[in-house]
């Protein structure tokens, strides 16, 4: 383990805390007050510019390397907008899915993926450290960066795959209402419902309701609810794709200050 | 190990250049990398200014991010003791009223759903006494609707017993079935009155079963538990099927019309007979006055007819009259013995209908209660829940029915399976693993066995045709044998009377030793054979018929120096098993 170091440990382990503070202070908060999302504005911030940076820099790379610095559309092509959009895209996606994930998720479910993404983020130190004997930066980045990614999603994909499929008990309700019946459940389980932001969770608590309750009527089709399971693990990418970046962009900001 | 900065790409492409002469290429490569490099100019040198500034941006940095970090621990710290602190009642000033009153807080009236086991408890807790007041009121109901057969029992036998009535009926005989009266002038009305009863039953039994659940909800309700708007649906669902099933399961006016055909059936039999020995009276009757009026000659015939028809009416009038005298009074009794069985059998069948609906109903509600995962659900489906189910009720009944397969093994494995499916919760399976287990605990697999005879073939040279007596010992109860004599050689010698209620009991380890002794009563000097067996349990089920076995038992003469050789005779017996209660909560899977 020569290639990694103390920094990069607490670089792994400032992210993950940085993180799940974020959205732990956010399912707690979406309980009692209308400014919840306040508290996932820095994470955010965080992953915004965690995507902006690693999307720039490989961008620049090829850029500079395709583009002549006398051109004419030197200036003109540089890529921000793309970024831009690139990581509002993300961002959007992921703080939105995470947050609700948040407060839908079992306490032993997220410390268990916390621990899992807790390894992997420093696992990319390892990947970058080794990948950088054989790539130039930005290229050996952004490989540990897809590496580390992959491993920790697959493996939080499996473990919100079982927790799904063998776990998660769903309300024995579904079994019994009709298709306005289950819409009733999805909004009931909208934490403070008197929020001024129920109507807008309101959308994915019914949409998953309403999903359950499908597969629920389809049961004789017993491949809909193997779907179900995998379809509810496909967060675990975006889980593993966003603190994996996070981590990067907090291991450079520690390098940065420690400068 | 160091950390190589982001402009390990300018380093190494530079040192290239410079190893390829610094050709125009190569100074653009290092160009566009110096560029990449942000932190370039630190050690190209800056001036004091840019220092200051990048210092400050650091620590606006530093302060942004540790202070987040602190800020969320913080937050997150307040926000855990507030929802801690934020579950009691608050204290609201009402506008309108300007009083103060205790309200709750919105989450918390929020109605939590009862727990699949506590709405299981509280069906099973309304379903009993639902149960018995609706075969309370089915069994009043039931005698209502034969009271006025009863009451109409006199008058049909008074007519039946009549000339005209027999008549009535001697007709209806030669061209319909004389059932068919008694159907119209005993029956009428109850097939009508019978298929009205099972809707007021259930009523009855909804009323009753709604009444348990919603004294149960009050309880709850007492004790702060709010009952959420889903679990009110499924208890009302509930009470609401409860209401419709007997329905589907009789069926309107089948339940009556086939009683009333019993009853038809049955007595129908004695009016048959009643109507077959008028036919030969009559005739017999009518016979004897052409007989009579053999004395007028050419008018014989003219003698004969009327003399005849009028003997005919006569004797059948006497014949009846006589009939009545000495059949009425047990007709009406058999009527009544025959309308009572009819009536018994109906309220058993209601009672088993009633049953069987609570049965499917408890089966289904638990179905409908159980929480599950989607790997229950994709198992739930009918068709793996009837096979899973078949599958244990088949062997639940093979346990019930073969006794050689009655092992505490096979027991214990049909046991685990059940208690693994309760305590994962199987859907669909719950309720009949449930009761599955519950039998198989209640069960101590014991075999009670009894010898009932001792026969077989004496040898030869030990052929006396002289009594023979002893006993024999299963296990340590002994029993013994009747003294008998043999025809010929063949030896039958029972076990005395009294003995025959000694039960000898063998679980499942147990081994059963067979210990006899027989005594030959020869005019100088008696005979005394011995015999012995044992046999392992599993073993001795496995033989013969299920409750009748015969064990083979070599037999040698007692206290002999001399090396003879054993005979075999079997001792034959009789073998109860405890009974494993039969499965209600079956699901209706044939449909």
């Amino acid at each position: 383990m020569n290639n990694f170091t103390f920094g990069e440990i607490k670089s792994g382990l400032t992210a993950i805390l940085f993180i799940s503070l974020s959205l732990v202070t956010w399912s707690l908060a979406i309980e009692i007050t209308d400014f919840a999302p306040v508290f996932l504005f820095p994470l955010s911030v965080v992953i915004y510019c965690s995507v902006y940076r690693l999307h720039m820099n490989v961008w620049k790379a090829h850029y500079e390397l395709i583009v002549r610095s006398d051109s004419a559309i030197y200036n003109l092509l540089n890529g921000k907008i793309r970024g831009h959009l690139n990581a509002f895209i993300f961002t959007l996606v992921s703080v939105t899915v995470l947050a609700w994930f948040f407060i839908t998720a079992p306490l032993s479910l997220v410390a268990a993926l916390c621990l899992i993404i807790a390894i992997f983020c420093s696992m990319l130190f390892i990947f970058k450290n080794s990948l950088r004997q054989h790539f130039n930066e930005p290229f050996a980045t952004k490989y540990a960066v897809n590496l580390a990614t992959i491993l920790g999603a697959g493996v939080s994909f499996f473990v919100l795959w079982w927790h799904a499929w063998a776990i998660d008990l769903h309300d024995a309700e579904f079994q019994s209402v009709d298709l306005i019946g289950a819409i009733e459940i999805g909004k009931s389980q909208i934490p403070n419902p008197s929020s001024i932001f129920a109507h807008l969770l309101m959308f994915p608590f019914v949409f998953d309701a309403v999903k359950l309750w499908a597969v629920v009527q389809l049961k004789t089709y017993s491949n809909m609810a193997l779907i179900l399971s995998l379809e509810a693990a496909l967060v675990g990418f975006l889980i593993a794709k966003m603190s994996i970046i996070v981590t990067n962009l907090v291991d450079e900001i520690l390098e940065r200050l420690s400068k | 190990m160091t950390k190589k900065s982001n402009n390990d790409i300018t380093e190494n492409v530079s040192g290239n250049a410079s190893r390829a002469d610094q050709s125009p290429q190569h100074e653009k490569v290092d160009e566009i990398l110096e560029r990449l490099s942000k932190d370039k100019g630190a050690s190209t040198g800056v001036s004091s200014e840019r220092e200051v500034n990048e210092v400050n941006k650091k620590q606006n940095l530093k302060y942004w991010f540790w202070g987040t970090i602190a800020a969320l621990i913080v937050s997150s710290i307040l926000l855990t003791i507030m929802a801690h602190f934020n579950t009691g009642p608050k204290q609201v000033v009402l506008e309108e009223s300007g009083s103060t009153e205790a309200v709750q807080d919105p989450k918390n009236t929020l109605p939590k759903e009862l727990s699949p086991s506590e709405i299981r408890e509280i069906f099973n807790n309304a379903y009993q006494p639902a149960l018995e007041s609706a075969l309370a009121r089915a069994d009043k109901l039931i005698d209502s609707a034969y009271q006025p057969v009863y009451r109409k029992i006199p008058a049909y036998t008074e007519w039946h017993y009549s000339v005209w009535g027999s008549y009535v009926e001697l007709g209806t005989a030669a061209v319909d079935s004389p059932e068919k009266l008694l159907e119209e002038k005993l029956l009428s009305g109850l097939s009508d009155r019978l298929s009205a009863i099972p809707k007021q039953v259930v009523l009855e039994f909804s009323a009753t079963f709604e009444r348990g659940l919603n004294v149960q909800l009050d309880d709850f309700e007492a004790n702060d538990r709010k009952i959420g708007p889903l679990t009110q649906t499924i208890l009302n669902d509930a009470a609401l099927q409860t209401g419709t099933s007997v329905l589907v399961v009789v069926g309107g006016g089948t339940f009556g019309q086939a009683l009333s055909a019993l009853i038809i059936k049955k007595v129908g039999a004695k009016i048959a007979l009643k109507m077959g020995s008028k036919w030969w009276l009559a005739i017999v009757g009518a016979g004897g006055s052409v007989i009579l009026c053999s004395w007028a000659g050419p008018f014989a015939a003219v003698c004969g007819v009327g003399g005849g028809i009028a003997t005919f009416f006569g004797v059948d009038f006497g014949m009846n009259y006589i009939d009545k005298i000495f059949n009425s009074d047990e007709f009406m009794t058999a009527l009544r013995a025959e309308i009572d069985a009819s009536k018994q059998e109906q309220k058993e069948y209601f009672r088993d209908q009633i049953e069987q609906m609570v049965t499917q109903q408890k089966f289904s509600t638990g179905y409908q209660l159980q929480d599950f995962t989607l790997k229950q659900l994709s198992k739930a489906n009918r068709e793996s829940v009837c096979s899973a189910t078949v599958k244990m009720i088949d062997q639940y009944e093979k346990l019930q029915n073969d006794l050689s397969y009655r092992s505490d093994e096979n027991l214990l494995n049909l046991l685990k399976e059940a208690e693994a499916i309760i305590s994962n919760s199987n859907m669909g399976l719950f309720e009949i693993s449930q009761e599955i287990a519950t039998n198989l605990n209640n069960f101590e697999n014991v075999i009670s066995v009894t010898p009932t005879v001792l026969s077989g073939l004496l040898p030869s040279e030990h052929e006396a045709n002289r009594k023979v007596s002893g006993s024999v010992k299963i296990n340590n109860v002994n029993y013994i044998l009747n003294k008998s004599s043999p025809n010929s050689n063949f030896l039958n010698v029972s076990v005395i009377e009294e003995d025959k209620n000694n039960e000898v009991n063998l679980t499942d380890k147990h081994t059963l030793r067979i210990k006899a002794e027989l005594e030959q009563h020869l005019y100088l000097q008696n005979k005394y054979f011995v015999g012995n067996a044992e046999i392992e349990r599993g073993e001795f089920l496995q033989m013969g018929a299920l409750n009748v076995k015969e064990i083979r038992v070599p037999f040698q003469l007692k206290d002999t120096t001399a090396s003879n050789a054993s005979f075999p005779l079997f001792v034959r017996f009789k073998v109860q098993a405890e009974e494993l209660a039969h499965l209600k909560m079956k699901p209706d899977c044939a449909n």
